[in-house]
Parts: C-alpha cells; structure tokens; sequence
C-alpha cells in the first residue's frame, strides 16, 4: 500500500484532526471554522449534530454491552457516564464487540458509582460474558507434543487458556445479582446475600454463555488460584514450585476440561 | 466452498440481515431475495456470529456493507481491518462489498459514524487513490454509497454529486445509490433532490438503499429507525425511471421492527419497482 499523506491531504487530515479533537476532546473551535453556517443553524450547532451522533451510536452500543450496569444507574446516568468514558478511552477498532474493555477500569475511578459497590465487578462481569460470547473458539493443539519437549525448554513452557473461559473473583454475588435483573427471573434482588464472596467460570459451551460458581473448599480454591496462575502465563518451572505434587492432576484436568487449550515455549 | 452455498443472484428487493431477526429467520427460512450483511460485524473469526452468517449464506445471497473502511480518511488504509475483510469475503463471497464515501476514523480514533468530506479536486484524488488500492487488494470492484449530511465545508468546490461522478469515474468503482440520504442532504442543504438524483451516473448504479429518518425540526436525521417516508418513496419512483431495474434493499437498524414489518416495507418497494418499470417498457 502506498503511502497516504502528501501536500494535497494536509488541508484534510488538518480538518479531520481538528474534528476528532471537537468529537472526544469538546474543542469545536478549529472543526468549526471549516464549517458552513446558516439561517437554519450555525456552524457549531451542524458540528454539534455530528459530535452527538458519535457519542449516540457508541453510548448505545456500550448499553448493549452492559445492560445491567445501564439497568442500575438508570438510561440517563449511564449516558452521561459512557459519554465520559467515551471521551476518556475512544475507540480504536472497528469492530463494536471489542469496544469496552476499558470500562471497567474507568469506573474504578468514577466515584459516582461509588454508591452501588458492586457496580464495577458487574462492568467486569458483562465485559467478560461479552468477551466470551465474541472470542474464537482456541483451537487445541495436540497435548502429546509435550513429550517432545526437552528438560531444557520445559522450564520456558508456559500453558495457554481458552479466550472463551473468563475467571472472575467478587466480593459480591456479581452472578445472581445479574440473574436477578433478566427478564421473567423469579430471584430477587432484595433476596440475595449481595456480600458473599464469589469465584466464577464464565465459558462458552456451543453458542451459550455459562457461568459455574466455584465451590469454597480448600481444594477448588487451590485449582482456582491454579489457573490464575496459568492466565498469566506462568512457565512450567514456576507452576510446579508452586503446585508441586498436584500439578499433574490440575493439568490433566484443565487439559480434559477444555480449560487450557495450548502451550507456548517462550 | 462455493459449492455449499446458494447462487449469488442479486435481484428484487432485499432486507438488512439484523440480529433481532436471527432466530426466527433460521427457523423459518422467509422468502426473502437477498440479504444485505453488516460486515463489520462479522469480521473476527470463529464467533457464533459468524457460524450464523455462513449458516445463512447456504440457503441466501447476501452482499456485504460496511462502515469501516474509512475511504476518505488521511491516515493509511487500515490493514488489519483489511486483511479481516478479505477473509470474510473469501469465506462467505458476498455478491459485492460496499462502504461510504466518507470518512469514519482518524488519528487513530474510530468515530463509528459518517462525517462528510470537503468536495474538492484534491480529495477526489485523495479517494481515487484510496478505492483503486482497496479494489486492487480485494480483487473486485468497490460499490460505494452517498451519505446524508448535516453541515457543508467552506473549501468545497463542487456539488456533492459532481464529487460522485469524479470519484466513480475515475476510480471505475460502482454506486449504491441511496435514495434517502439523497432526500435528507437536499432537505439539509436546500438542494433540488432531483437534480442530484438525475445526475447520478445510472450505469453505475449496484444497488439502491431506503430508509427512514427522523424530523429534528431544524434538520433531518438519517436514524433508519422508521418506514419510509413519502418523499422518499416518490423520489425512489424517480430513482427506478432513472436507474432502470437494480437491486433494492431497506435499511432498518433502530428501533428495528418484527421481521415481517421489515418485509412488509421490501414488499411495498418491490410493488412499486414493478409498476415503474412496466410502465417504462
């Protein structure tokens, strides 16, 4: 592809960049003087139409994504609260599924929703059962290469989990107070211990979505904490200081579970 | 994999393929002629999504329309959402791939939403440029679609459908002429429709799109989140005369309707294609 900018573009990529800064950064005052005013409007009421029709498309397409968090705070608190993420993180794709990932993080720090305390594990919650539905199937490659593998690169292997299983710890009962808010659901909002910690497998099995709670024994924590460890990539070396004589049972059983899919020599 | 999947005949009058409809269009599998697809929607690999849009390319012909591509933006084509594309296209063959002749993206941000360009000579070597590149990587002519606007440039230098004719011409792409935004613009900018309507370049003509918009009482807003509106029915009786027999597809994308609504809205097309066309014989 050739290169695209050259003395007869500067003008345009000067007004597309004057434009972007009045769409995410509210200054209108250089996309304005571009711009053509009438009778009918002025010139920043036209830009105006275009920088609310941005924030429109992408605030309903994060409402989309995070139906619950919207049903919390109400329709016009979370289009002023996207509109403030919107301007903080814009979009860098084109591809509305891969939008929001940022909005966790976002509301970490947004003390208006400081109020409802399990308002930013929802976001994290919707963003992973969205991220789940969106992801490829991983394809799983064939687990019998690792006998392949010499001593030397064993302690540089490192496992991979599958992008359609998401981990998610709260503090809260992130995944009735979800349920609680589908159509036709009989839970209740008022009937869930909302401060009960929780560990969940958000998966995709086929086409559908779902969400196993992981028991508190010692033992299911221990597998939990296993596979957090895997998502970070942990090497090998490092997995079996840690887990010692019950690592072969935990990778046999992530293995067979479809949970770790891969495995990369780093 | 051509062999699994319905003949690409584009003809009479198409629906947009919309997720609301999903299910009941798998299991009842309605007598529509063609769909038009949101590509950007389906580009990542190996999503449901996907495995739906291949389910329904074996019994449908589907073209694709996107917002992504950015044609008249400053900054380099985008080669991921490229290269993304043309796997789309080569697993699914669409009839034809459209976009806008706008730009969506710059700076690295994407806006998500069809800003206007300036119409001047250089930006119609600007995008020239740009569509040849895009055809000559995805192997097809490009179909690009006018869209509706709100506000006009000081630099501009021709009409908007002067712009079209340069760019088309020069750049030997196709036309989806939407009769809607056609309305919209000349309401907008108190324009004649017809004279830009008329001076659209017939031959070049894919497809045409209709849709509704909203009356925001100082402008009009291409939302599609309505029927049609009578104007734009009546300017589409002038598009038929003008253009002859093309494909036709309704947009529907807010507050989207039943299907059968939907369908309603493509039959009310079709009926008066036919019309202006038997009388045209």
């Amino acid at each position: 592809m050739k290169a695209q900018s050259d003395t007869n573009t500067n003008d345009l990529e000067t007004l597309q960049n004057d434009f972007i800064n009045a769409f995410f950064n509210h200054d209108k005052s250089a996309a304005t003087k571009h711009v053509l005013g009438d009778d009918t409007l002025t010139a920043e009421q036209r830009l105006g139409i275009y920088s609310g029709s941005v924030h429109g498309i992408l605030t309903q397409a994060l409402g989309q994504t995070f139906p619950v968090c919207k049903s919390l705070v109400g329709d016009t608190f979370f289009d002023n609260m996207t509109k403030l993420f919107i301007d903080k993180y814009p979009p860098t794709t084109t591809v509305f599924a891969e939008y929001g990932n940022d909005l966790p993080l976002f509301l970490s720090t947004f003390d208006p929703v400081k109020d409802i305390p399990y308002f930013v594990d929802m976001a994290r919650f919707e963003w992973a059962r969205h991220a789940v539905y969106h992801n490829q199937n991983s394809q799983t490659i064939d687990f019998n290469k690792l006998a392949e593998v010499s001593e030397e690169q064993q302690a540089l292997l490192s496992f991979k989990l599958s992008k359609t299983l998401h981990l998610i710890h709260s503090d809260f009962r992130i995944d009735d107070i979800w349920f609680a808010h589908q159509e036709n659901s009989e839970l209740k909002l008022e009937d869930i211990d909302l401060e009960k910690a929780v560990k969940l497998f958000i998966w995709k099995d086929e086409d559908t979505i779902k969400i196993s709670l992981m028991s508190h024994t010692e033992e299911d924590s221990a597998y939990w904490d296993f596979l957090n460890v895997v998502s970070e990539e942990t090497t090998l070396g490092d997995l079996a200081e840690r887990f010692g004589e019950q690592l072969p049972e935990y990778l046999n059983q992530s293995i067979q579970s479809g949970w770790i899919r891969s495995f990369a020599i780093n | 994999m051509s062999h699994q999947f319905s003949k690409n005949i584009i003809a009479g009058c198409g629906i947009g393929l919309r997720l609301d409809h999903f299910d009941e269009i798998e299991k009842t599998r309605p007598d529509i002629p063609w769909f038009e697809v949101l590509s950007d929607n389906y580009v990542l690999e190996g999503t449901s999504q996907r495995d739906y849009l291949n389910k329904i390319r074996k019994d449908y012909p589907v073209t694709f329309h996107g917002v992504g591509l950015s044609i008249g933006s400053t900054e380099p084509l985008n080669q991921n959402y490229l290269k993304r594309l043309k796997k789309l296209k080569d697993e699914v063959q669409p009839a034809w791939i459209s976009d806008h002749l706008c730009w969506t993206s710059a700076h690295g941000i994407v806006t998500h939403d069809l800003i206007p360009l300036p119409y001047t000579k250089n930006v119609v070597k600007h995008i020239v440029d740009r569509i040849l590149q895009v055809q000559d990587y995805l192997g097809e002519q490009l179909v690009i679609e006018n869209v509706s606007s709100y506000l006009q440039f000081k630099t501009t230098e021709m009409s908007e459908w002067e712009f079209i004719n340069e760019v088309t011409h020069q750049s030997d792409c196709r036309l989806l002429l939407d009769v809607n935004n056609i309305y919209v613009s000349a309401q907008n900018h108190n324009f004649d429709a017809e004279d830009y309507l008329f001076a659209m370049p017939a031959k070049r003509v894919a497809e045409i799109h209709l849709a509704g918009y909203e009356d925001r009482g100082t402008h009009l807003l291409d939302t599609h989140s309505r029927p049609v509106t009578k104007p734009v029915w009546e300017l589409f009786e002038k598009a038929v005369k003008h253009v002859g027999d093309v494909p036709v597809l309704i947009e529907w994308d807010n507050d989207i309707p039943s299907l059968d609504r939907v369908i309603k809205e493509s039959s009310k097309a079709k009926s008066i294609q036919q019309q202006v066309l038997s009388e045209s014989i």
